[in-house]
């Protein structure tokens, strides 16, 4: 899928009726918990750290690629989507992590 | 300055008369003082976390950029250069963004980041820390050495091995399985 022309991405959220949600991403037992999710252009993901050790947000998706820096056990990190596509989430630390959040603009 | 010259000159050959040298080091990594005419830019990375927030640039030498594909990432002489440029600040302090959600970029750079492959380098390295043929270095914007011994180079082997599924590359082997190639 073609993404929309930038205009009309933010005149869609502009226009949106719904106000921007924030999803609960859990990082536990080193997994993100859910590893899958669908959300929309200005909504924000909070990634909890439930583990005792670090973790790091990562992004390498080109044109969403983003690096939050650590988040300690017990601490949380926002991320705010600001593009629509389909974006994969990874770990500095533990190269298995993933997660995939597939980012749409409202109909 | 002549003594200094013959003094180099015969521990040179002193070294090379030993056995093999020891391929491992950052002064193996040279400055790559074109990159920014001559590479590539393949992705980029905000670090909103950092102060001043930063955007690294990730450059490719083109050479070993045509021959790499997803299964064979990186030729021996391959060059990767990691930028950190100063973001943008809006009148509130705030990154500026531009249409597509991203940080905007201005032109100061500082830092960069070097990891260069080579056939047989790392050879002198332990199997703990080597991370197959890759060598790494840090420079200061006017290309002055920041890493010159092994110590200070440690970390950036201990954190890249979490990739060494992808070539030791966090952002390199991803853009070439993702491009398709
Ligand atoms: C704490 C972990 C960590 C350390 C230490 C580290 N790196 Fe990295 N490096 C990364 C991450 C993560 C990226 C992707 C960019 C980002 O997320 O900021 C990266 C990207 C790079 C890149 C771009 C190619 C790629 O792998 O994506 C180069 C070049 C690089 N690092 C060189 C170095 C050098 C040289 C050092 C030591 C002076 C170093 N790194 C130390 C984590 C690290
Ligand atoms: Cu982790």
């Amino acid at each position: 899928m073609k993404p929309l022309p930038l205009a009309l991405t933010a005149l869609l959220a502009a226009a949106s009726p719904v106000a921007a949600a924030e999803h609960l991403v859990v990082l536990s037992g080193s997994e993100f918990e859910p590893g899958r999710l669908t959300a929309r252009v200005g909504d924000t993901i909070r990634f909890r750290n439930d583990d005792v050790v670090d973790h790091t947000v990562f992004i390498p998706t080109v044109g969403h690629g983003v690096d939050l820096g650590v988040t300690k056990s017990g601490q949380s990190t926002i991320l705010t989507l600001r593009a629509p596509g389909r974006v994969e989430v990874e770990c500095v630390q533990h190269g298995h992590m993933l997660m995939v959040v597939q980012i749409e603009v409202l109909p | 300055m002549i003594t200094g010259t013959r003094c180099r000159a015969g521990l040179m050959m002193a070294v090379a008369l030993m056995a093999a040298p020891a391929l491992a080091g950052p002064d193996l990594v040279e400055f790559p003082k074109d990159y920014q005419t001559q590479f590539i830019v393949y992705n980029t990375i905000e670090r909103p976390d950092r102060t001043p927030n930063q955007i690294r640039f990730m450059y490719v030498n083109p050479a070993a950029h045509r021959a790499a594909s997803a299964s064979r990432p990186a030729p021996s002489g391959t060059v990767l250069v990691m930028e950190d440029r100063a973001a943008k600040l809006g009148a509130d302090g705030q990154p500026e963004r531009d249409a597509a959600g991203r940080m905007v970029p201005t032109d100061r750079v500082l830092a960069i980041a070097v990891m260069e492959k080579r056939t047989g380098w790392g050879a002198g390295y332990n199997a703990e820390r080597r991370n197959g043929e890759w060598e790494y270095a840090g420079f200061a914007p006017d290309g002055t050495r920041r890493t010159t011994t092994e110590a200070q180079t440690a970390s950036c082997f201990a954190c890249h091995q979490s990739r060494a599924t992808r070539d030791w590359t966090f952002t390199y082997v991803k853009f070439l399985q993702d491009s398709g190639r």
